[in-house]
C-alpha cells in the first residue's frame, strides 16, 4: 500500500497514477464490507439493529478528517498529502493488531452462493432498483467539487460539503436503525428516492456554492437512510449462509457499478451541457427511479 | 477478548478507515490538479478505479476469508 501510493503521489506520469490508483482500490475496497460484516456478526443476531451505532463513527471519522484536512493542507501545502495519509495508515495498521478475528468459515463468498443469490428475483429487483438510484448519487459524488468550482467556492468550501454530508448521517445511523426494520424496504427505498429527486432539484437550480454546501446536509436522509435499508434488505433477504455475499453483490452495485456509470456518464454530461444540466437530469432521473419502486411496491402487495 | 472490547475496536477501525476516504475523495483531485492532470485525466482515474472494485472485492472478500485472516489482510496493506 505504501509502495502503491509513491507512484500516486509522486508520479506525472497519467498511466503509472492510473494503474497504481487501480491498485489502490483492489486493496483499500474490501476493508469496508469486511469490517461492516465482522461488526454484524460480533453484535449477533439480538443485537443486529445496533449497527447503525457502530456504522455512525464511519461518517464521524469522514467528516472530522474532511474538516480537519482543508486547513491542514492548506498549511503544509496540497503536494505536502501522502504526509497525512501516511499518518492514517500506520494508525488503521496499528489498530487491526488489536482486532480478534472471529471464525468467518461458515458465510464466504463462493460461486455457488453468487448463483444462488442471483437466482433471487425480489433481491435481483431491489439490487437494480438501490443501481438506479444510486448512479445519480455517484455522480454527484464526483461531480460535486467541479461543480462547486464552477461556482467558484474555495477548498474549505469543498472541505465543509463532504464534512457536512457525513456529519448528517449520524443522527440518521444512531436513531433510524431500528426503525428501519419496521416498514417494507421498497417502501422506504421509494421515500429514499423521492427525497434524492428534491435534492438533486435544489442542485440543479440553485446558483450559490454556500448554498449548495448547506444542502448537503441532506445527505443524512437521502444516502444515509438508502445505505441502512439497502444493508438490512440485503441481510434479510438472502439466507443466513449467503449473507456476505449478498453484502458484497450490494456493495459492488451500488458503488463499483453504478461509480462507474455515475462518474463517467457525469463527465460526459458536465462537459457537454454543464453541471446545472446534470442535476436536472439526475432529478429526472431519481423521479423515474421512483416511480419504478413504488410500481414494484404495489405489484408485491 | 471480551466482545465488548472487539466493539470498541471495531468502531475506531470503522472511524479510521473511513478518515481515510475523507482525505482521499475531496483532497485526491485537487491534488491531481495540483500536479497537471487534466480534469478528464482525473475523472478518468477517480471515475474508473470504483469499476475495479467491483471485479476485486468479491474475489478478495473470499480469498480473506478463506484464509480466516483478517490479519494477513491487513498486513497484505502495507506490502504492495
Amino acid at each position: 500500500m505504501i509502495a502503491v501510493s509513491f507512484s500516486i503521489f509522486f508520479s506525472t506520469s497519467f498511466y503509472i497514477v492510473f494503474i497504481s490508483f487501480v491498485a489502490f482500490h483492489f486493496v483499500m475496497s474490501p476493508a469496508g464490507p469486511l469490517l461492516d460484516s465482522m461488526a454484524i456478526k460480533s453484535l449477533g443476531a439480538k443485537k443486529r439493529d445496533q449497527y447503525g451505532k457502530v456504522r455512525l463513527w464511519g461518517s464521524v471519522g469522514f467528516a472530522f478528517t474532511a474538516v480537519v484536512s482543508g486547513p491542514v493542507l492548506g498549511m503544509i501545502g496540497i503536494h505536502n498529502i501522502y504526509i497525512l495519509f501516511w499518518i492514517l495508515i500506520l494508525l488503521l495498521l496499528s489498530l487491526t493488531l488489536f482486532l480478534k478475528d472471529n471464525n468467518h468459515a461458515t458465510d464466504k463468498v463462493s460461486l455457488q452462493g453468487v448463483k444462488e443469490v442471483l437466482t433471487n428475483k425480489g433481491f435481483m429487483v431491489f439490487l437494480f432498483l438501490c443501481f438506479l438510484v444510486m448512479i445519480p448519487h455517484r455522480m454527484n459524488d464526483t461531480m460535486l467539487v467541479l461543480h462547486l468550482e464552477d461556482l467558484g467556492a474555495t477548498t474549505f468550501l469543498v472541505g465543509a460539503a463532504w464534512a457536512l454530508a457525513a456529519f448528517s448521517e449520524v443522527p440518521v445511523f444512531y436513531f433510524l436503525t431500528q426503525k428501519v426494520l419496521q416498514f417494507h424496504h421498497l417502501f422506504l427505498l421509494g421515500i429514499v428516492a423521492l427525497l434524492f429527486t428534491i435534492r438533486w432539484l435544489l442542485y440543479g437550480f440553485i446558483e450559490s456554492a454556500e448554498w449548495i454546501v448547506f444542502f448537503q446536509i441532506t445527505q443524512g436522509l437521502t444516502f444515509g437512510l438508502f445505505w441502512l435499508v439497502a444493508l438490512q434488505t440485503a441481510v434479510n433477504f438472502v439466507p443466513n449462509h449467503l449473507r456476505s455475499t449478498g453484502q458484497a453483490l450490494l456493495m459492488s452495485t451500488c458503488f463499483g457499478l453504478g461509480g462507474a456509470v455515475g462518474g463517467t456518464t457525469g463527465g460526459a454530461i458536465l462537459d457537454n451541457f454543464g453541471s446545472q444540466t446534470m442535476y436536472q437530469l439526475m432529478a429526472a432521473m431519481t423521479f423515474l427511479a421512483m416511480i419504478g419502486i413504488f410500481t414494484s411496491y404495489k405489484m408485491r402487495q | 477478548m471480551s466482545n465488548k472490547r472487539q466493539m470498541l475496536f471495531l468502531k475506531a477501525l470503522t472511524l479510521v478507515n473511513a478518515s481515510h476516504k475523507g482525505l482521499i475523495l475531496p483532497f485526491l483531485p485537487l491534488f491531481l490538479s495540483f500536479r497537471g492532470f487534466s480534469s478528464v485525466e482525473i475523472g478518468t482515474i477517480l471515475g474508473i478505479a470504483p469499476m475495479v472494485s467491483i471485479v476485486a472485492q468479491p474475489f478478495l472478500v473470499t480469498l480473506v476469508i478463506s484464509i480466516k485472516r483478517l490479519k494477513g489482510y491487513c498486513y497484505f496493506y502495507i506490502l504492495p
